[in-house]
Order: structure tokens, then sequence, then C-alpha cells
């Protein structure tokens, strides 16, 4: 055996290669996520009186919480059904898998584009209000359903078999399996992925611009479009109404994550 | 029992048997035509768009190639193509050189939940892209591919680090501690024991953060304004905006989207399949 060293390398306490290794992700998510947001909420801040009277800017957040609730309502129980078929024993089940996840997997302005044909010159539906927003709607849900479906599956796999197993010995149907056991242990994992669905609407610039562009006049301006338009310093105000939306989500997450644990 | 109690038993049974036997099958078969519903829907646009990208015109009905040709031009999906591979090249690089040494951080040294770095992603990028543009813009990186590369890996490292710290605690804590004991050292140890044992989980991440990079649009069109720097997440919505560039830029979309979702799922089915030993990960 080889002879043990007496000073103990410098890289060899724990402490300090922590911090050595944390330090490059850590720098750089400060000075790439933490400053930008602190200038535009500074930046921001200055515009927001002027901004705050525009009727455009209530109307786009109004349109982003309706499509965000839409969007979060429509994909849980959608991505739920599609977490099943994702851990069902299927022939071909490689195929199936790359196929149901295509919509994620694509590139998000790439998939709006493919949309924009069906949706647009043989019905029509991006020309008028309704059912450009319909549109919109049924694009994020698409693409989104897999994410969740991913996500809901991993956390179905967590549920331990022997009580699904027992339960089911004890006579319990399927519904009442689901309800009494399986829904209170994938709770935390389904809220936690809720949030990052409605996080990936709300915060979306994609779909609305390459489906809509926002129109027709401004019947589908959200506000990360409507920010996008703005400019640097205009944008930064219009986006400092998402801060609200980013904070309940944090918070939503981190209960649930702490419920979770317990 | 006596003999008539037994038969109704026996065919209470077999009634039950049959029954249960139908229901199973019913459940398979209700599950076959919800993944084939959901797979058709899934592919829906794109087939759509293979459809429109052969067409010769209104009219007429066999297809044609020109579409495709055109697409080809070298201003169109080459230049496209070659400024994703080189920026996606680059963020992986960038991200796996910040994530795997904070990955081991978390999962070994016992740091604040790893999790915990995934709510960055939860920003919403026009919080963040009206500051980092004039970032970049006062480093003199405006419009150009490097911008790319010094803000993309915003979106790829939080997600890196946690599914990193997942495969490196699934390295057995021995194998590294007999690497330590053989006078390594840590970092030793790390580069000899741990990064070998987690290089598939660590290679798939590689292939999820280009796929990541690929996609990105926000950002990409945020930051980068000429058509010849645009990947092709934004140069073909914004890029090729000619009418008569409609059915190739359809073409460009299938054949942009399908490797990279192909690669991404790929890569998910890495991380999707039930891994070696119990309570390893996330």
């Amino acid at each position: 055996m080889a002879a043990r060293r007496e000073r103990v390398r410098l890289t060899d306490r724990p402490g300090f290669l922590a911090g050595a290794a944390l330090l490059p992700s850590a720098a750089y998510l400060v000075a790439l996520v933490l400053v930008p947001l602190a200038l535009t909420v500074a930046t921001g801040s200055g515009g927001l009186r002027a901004v705050a009277g525009e009727a455009v800017l209530w109307r786009s957040l109004g349109h982003t919480l309706a499509l965000t609730g839409a969007v979060v309502v429509l994909v849980m129980p959608l991505g739920k059904v599609v977490a099943y078929v994702l851990r069902a024993r299927v022939r071909g089940r490689w195929a199936v898998r790359l196929l149901v996840l295509l919509p994620w997997t694509t590139p998000v302005a790439l998939s709006a584009l493919a949309w924009r044909g069906p949706l647009g010159s043989p019905t029509h539906w991006l020309d008028r209000p309704y059912p450009a927003m319909a549109a919109v709607v049924a694009v994020h849900v698409w693409r989104l359903t897999p994410l969740a479906a991913v996500a809901m599956a991993a956390g179905l796999s967590a549920v331990p078999r022997d009580l699904e197993d027992a339960a089911r010995l004890d006579g319990a149907g399927f519904w009442r399996r689901t309800f009494g056991v399986t829904v209170p242990l994938t709770l935390p994992v389904d809220v936690v992925t809720a949030v990052f669905v409605a996080a990936a609407v709300f915060g979306d610039l994609a779909v609305v611009g390459v489906l809509t562009g926002g129109g027709p006049r401004g019947a589908t301006q959200v506000l990360p479009s409507l920010a996008y338009a703005r400019g640097a310093r205009g944008g930064a105000a219009v986006a400092l109404f998402l801060l609200p939306l980013l904070l309940a989500a944090v918070a939503v997450v981190l209960r649930a994550v702490r419920r979770g644990e317990a | 029992m006596n003999g008539v109690a037994a038969r109704s038993t026996a065919r209470a049974l077999r009634r039950r048997r049959r029954r249960a036997a139908a229901g199973h099958v019913a459940k398979r078969s209700a599950v076959y035509a919800v993944a084939v519903c959901a797979a058709l829907l899934s592919a829906a646009p794109f087939l759509w768009s293979l459809g429109s990208a052969f067409e010769r015109g209104i009219g007429r009905r066999a297809p044609t190639l020109a579409h495709v040709r055109t697409l080809l031009r070298p201003a169109l999906l080459p230049t496209f193509a070659v400024n994703t591979l080189v920026v996606g090249g680059l963020v992986v690089a960038v991200t796996l050189a910040l994530a795997l040494p904070a990955a081991y951080a978390l999962a070994r040294l016992g740091g604040p939940a790893a999790f915990g770095i995934l709510l960055l992603s939860l920003v919403p990028p026009p919080l963040l892209l009206p500051s980092q543009s004039r970032i970049v813009a006062a480093l003199g990186l405006a419009d150009s591919l490097w911008a790319l590369v010094l803000v993309l890996p915003v979106v790829t490292v939080p997600v890196s680090v946690w599914l990193l710290a997942g495969f490196v605690r699934a390295v057995p804590l021995d194998l590294e501690e007999q690497a330590m004991l053989d006078g390594h050292g840590r970092v030793g140890a790390f580069v000899r024991v741990v990064l070998p044992s987690a290089l598939p989980g660590v290679a798939a991440v590689a292939v999820l953060v280009f796929t990541l990079a690929a996609g990105e649009f926000t950002a990409t069109l945020t930051l980068v304004s000429s058509v010849a720097r645009m990947p092709v997440g934004t140069g073909l919505p914004y890029g090729a905006t000619d009418p008569s560039l409609l059915r190739p830029v359809r073409a460009g979309t299938v054949a942009a989207a399908i490797p990279i979702a192909v690669a991404c799922s790929l890569a998910l089915g890495r991380f999707l399949a039930p891994r070696s030993n119990v309570g390893g990960g996330a």
C-alpha cells in the first residue's frame, strides 16, 4: 500500500474543493442571471409608471394569464395520460416514445413554423382573434404535454410498488387506488411540473412570435412579445410585470418540495 | 364439496377468468389506441410540412425536389446548420466545463440541494435578455455567435448540474475512496474513477445540452440580427422570409427538427431508463 502523506493537500480539504468546484458555475450564474435580473429591475422601474398607464400592457397581461391558465389546465390531465402511455409495455416502445416526445424535442420556433402551415392558409384561424388565441393555446399544449408526461412518468416511477400492490390486494379498484394512493404520492412532482409548464408559457416568446406575431391586431399579444417589441428599455419595464409571476412560481415550487420531503 | 357445488364454482371461476381476460385485452387495446393517437398528433405538423415540401404547385400531382434544392443553397440551410453546429458544440464545452465540477461538489461534498439550482430555469427570458444584450454589447460581442456562446449556458447549466449530480451520485463511494487510498487525492479520483463511470450519463447530458442550445429561440433572436449568423432556429422563420422560399423553408423545418428531436430522444432515453442502483439521482 502506498505511504500515507502527512500533510493533507489543499485540494483534498472538502471545504476548499467544494468551493473551488462550485465557483465557476456560481460566478457564471451570478454574472449572467442575477446581475441581469437586478439590472432589468433597475432599468425597468424607471419606466414602470409610464407603461402602467397603457391599455395594451394590461391587455397583454390578461392574455398572458389566460394563456398560462388554459395551457396548464389542459396539459396536466393530458400529460398524465401520456405518462401512462410512456410507461406502458407496448411493442415498438422506442418508436412511440420518439414520436410522443417530438413536440418538445424539436426546436420551438421550428414547431411553431410547422404549425403555421395547417393553421394559417387552409383554415384561416390565425386571421381571427379568438381562433388565433385558441391556436396559440393548442400549440403550447401540443408542445408541453410531452414535457409534463416525462416529469410525471418519473414521479409515477418513484411510487413504491408494494403500496399499490397492497391496495390492490385489499380490494381497491383502479380509481380508488389512483386517487387514494398514487395521487397523494405524486402530488409534489405534479405540482412542480405544473409550475414549470406555466413558466414555459408565461416566459415564451417563440410560439406567439412565430405563429401569430401578436396578431391579429394585438389579439394574441403577451407580455414577452410586447417586451421584445419595445426594445431594451421599454421592454424591461414591460417584463417587470412578469416578476410577480416568477416569484409566485418559485414560492409554489419551494412549498411543494418542502411538503414532499415531509 | 359435492359435485353440483363443485361444477358451479368451476363455472363461476371460468366466467371470472374470461371476463378478466376480456378486460385485459380491452385495456391493452386502449393503451395502443392512445399511443397511436398521441404519436400521430405529435407528428402532425411535420407530416403536413413534409407533404407540402415536395409539392409542385396547385393542381400538379407529381412531387418535386426543387424546393429541397433551393433549401440547400449555401445562404440558406447550410449556413444555418453550420452556425447551429458551431454554437452548439461550444455551448456543450462551456456547459460541461462549468457543470461537471459543480455537480461533483453538490453530489459528494454535500452542498445545498442540487434541485435549488433548477429554480433558475424558471426565470422568464424577457426579464434577463434586455440586460444580457447590454452586457453583450458592452463586451463588444453584439451580433456575433460568441454572444450566444456566452449567454446560452444560462439555460443549459442549471439542468446539466442537476442531471450530472444524479449520475455522479450513482458512482459508488467505495470506488472513489479506493482511488484516494491509492494516493490519488480527490481530484485524481474524480478524473480516474468518477468520470469514466459516469461517462454514459455525461454523454447523454452533452447531447441534451446541444439540443437545448439548438432549440433556443428568444436569446438567439435578441442577440443575433444578421441572417448570415443565425442558427437554424431563427434562420428558418426570420432569415428566409421571401414568399418564394415558403416551401423550401418547410422542408428545412423538417430537416432540422427531426435529427435534433431524435438526438434529444436518445439522450432522454438514458434518463428515463431505470437506474441500476436504488435511490440514485434526484
